[in-house]
C-alpha cells in the first residue's frame, strides 16, 4: 500500500480544498488520516477524512460484492431462449393446424395467378366477369344444342316416307296372306 | 431488463441506496425508504430503463432521483425540513463514544451545507463517485461540481478550523 509523508499530504490537502484531487489522490489522504502518524498542522482534519472512511466502511458493509450482480444479467440469455422456444412452438402449430385443416378458410379466399386478393370490390368484379363467361360459353352449348335437335328433327322428316312405305308394306303382305 | 432482473438487482442495492439516502433525509429510515421506494418507481416507469445494463448504471439513475427530488422537496418546503435538526453534546465522558461523536460533528456540518454542497460532497467523499458521475447524478455540469465540492470542502475546512481553536 502507498503511503505518503506529510508533505505530500500537505500538497494533496491543498489541492483537496480546491477539489482537484483525483479519487487515488483522496484514497491516499484518508489512508494516511487513518494511520495515525498525523503530523501535527493536519491533526485537525483527522476528524474530518475519518468520517468519510467511516461512512464508506458503512456503505460497503451494507452493500452485496458487485460480482454477485452479474448474475441476474447472464440469466437473461437463457430466458430469451425460453421466450423464443415459446414463439416457435406456437408457430409449429399454426403449420400444424395449416396441413390438418387447408380448406377451412380456402372457400373465402380468391386467389388470381397464386395472388390472395383482398379488395372486396375487385374480388366481386373479377368473379363476376368469370361467371359471365361461363354463362356465354353455356348460351353457346344451348345454341348448338337446338342446332343439333333441328338436324334430329329434319332426319327424322327426311325418314317419314320411309315409314308410309313399310305401312304399305306390311298391308300387302297381310292381304297375300289371307288370299 | 425484464421486470424479474429488475427487481433483483434493485433488491440487492436498496441497502447501499437506504444508507445513502438516510445520510441526508430527516425523517428516519422510514423516509429515506421511501424516497429510494419513489425513486425506483419513477425510473421503471421511465424509458431510461431500456439503456440500463449493469447494476453501477441503475446505480447512479436510482441515486439521480432520489438526489433530484430531494432538492425539490427541499426548495418547497425549506422550513419544515431545518437542517439544523442536530445538536451534540461535546462533553461525552466516555471514550467509545467520542469517535461516534466525531463523526457525528462532521455530519452536522454536513448538514449545514447548502443541499446541493451537501450531496456533491456526499457523492464524492462518501460514495465515491468520479466528477463526470456527480454531474450526471445531479443534473449540472463538471465545472460546476466542483465549484461545489471546493465551496463545501472549504466550508467544513473553516468549521473545523473554528472548533479547533476553541
Amino acid at each position: 500500500m502507498e503511503t505518503i509523508d506529510s508533505k505530500r499530504a500537505g500538497d494533496l490537502l491543498e489541492r483537496y480544498f480546491e477539489a482537484e484531487t483525483t479519487l487515488r489522490e483522496e484514497e491516499l489522504l484518508r489512508d494516511y488520516f487513518s494511520n495515525g502518524d498525523v503530523s501535527p498542522e493536519h491533526a485537525v482534519y483527522i476528524q474530518l477524512f475519518c468520517a468519510f472512511s467511516e461512512e464508506r466502511e458503512k456503505l460497503n458493509v451494507t452493500s452485496p460484492a458487485l460480482p454477485e450482480m452479474i448474475m441476474p444479467v447472464r440469466n437473461s440469455t437463457r430466458k430469451f431462449h425460453f421466450r423464443w422456444m415459446s414463439v416457435a412452438a406456437a408457430a409449429a402449430l399454426a403449420v400444424f393446424a395449416f396441413l390438418m385443416i387447408p380448406e377451412k378458410g380456402d372457400s373465402l379466399k380468391l386467389i388470381i395467378d397464386g395472388v390472395n386478393v383482398r379488395n372486396r370490390e375487385l374480388a366481386l368484379t373479377k368473379a363476376d366477369l368469370h361467371l359471365e363467361q361461363v354463362n356465354s360459353l353455356l348460351v353457346r352449348f344451348r345454341d348448338g344444342s337446338n342446332k343439333q335437335i333441328d338436324n334430329m328433327n329434319k332426319i327424322g322428316d327426311a325418314l317419314s316416307p320411309f315409314k308410309s312405305l313399310e305401312k304399305i308394306l306390311t298391308q300387302t303382305t297381310v292381304s297375300d296372306r289371307l288370299e | 431488463m425484464t421486470s424479474q432482473e429488475f427487481n433483483i438487482l434493485v433488491g440487492k442495492l436498496r441497502p447501499r441506496l437506504v444508507h445513502f439516502a438516510n445520510g441526508f433525509v430527516k425523517g428516519g429510515a422510514a423516509t429515506a425508504e421511501d424516497m429510494v421506494q419513489d425513486a425506483v418507481i419513477k425510473l421503471w416507469r421511465s424509458n431510461e430503463l431500456q439503456e440500463i445494463r449493469n447494476p453501477e448504471a441503475l446505480t447512479v439513475q436510482i441515486l439521480r432521483n432520489v438526489c433530484l427530488d430531494y432538492l425539490k422537496l427541499k426548495k418547497n418546503n425549506m422550513d419544515a425540513l431545518n437542517p439544523n435538526f442536530r445538536i451534540y453534546t461535546e462533553a461525552d465522558p466516555s471514550a467509545v463514544l467520542e469517535s461516534k461523536d466525531e463523526m457525528c460533528n462532521v455530519n452536522g456540518y454536513l448538514a449545514q451545507l447548502p443541499e446541493d454542497q451537501m450531496l456533491a460532497i456526499r457523492l464524492r467523499d462518501i460514495m465515491g463517485y468520479e466528477m463526470d458521475e456527480i454531474a450526471k447524478i445531479l443534473g449540472t455540469s463538471e465545472g460546476n461540481v466542483r465549484t461545489l465540492l471546493s465551496r463545501a470542502r472549504q466550508k467544513l475546512r473553516e468549521k473545523l478550523m473554528s472548533k479547533w481553536k476553541q
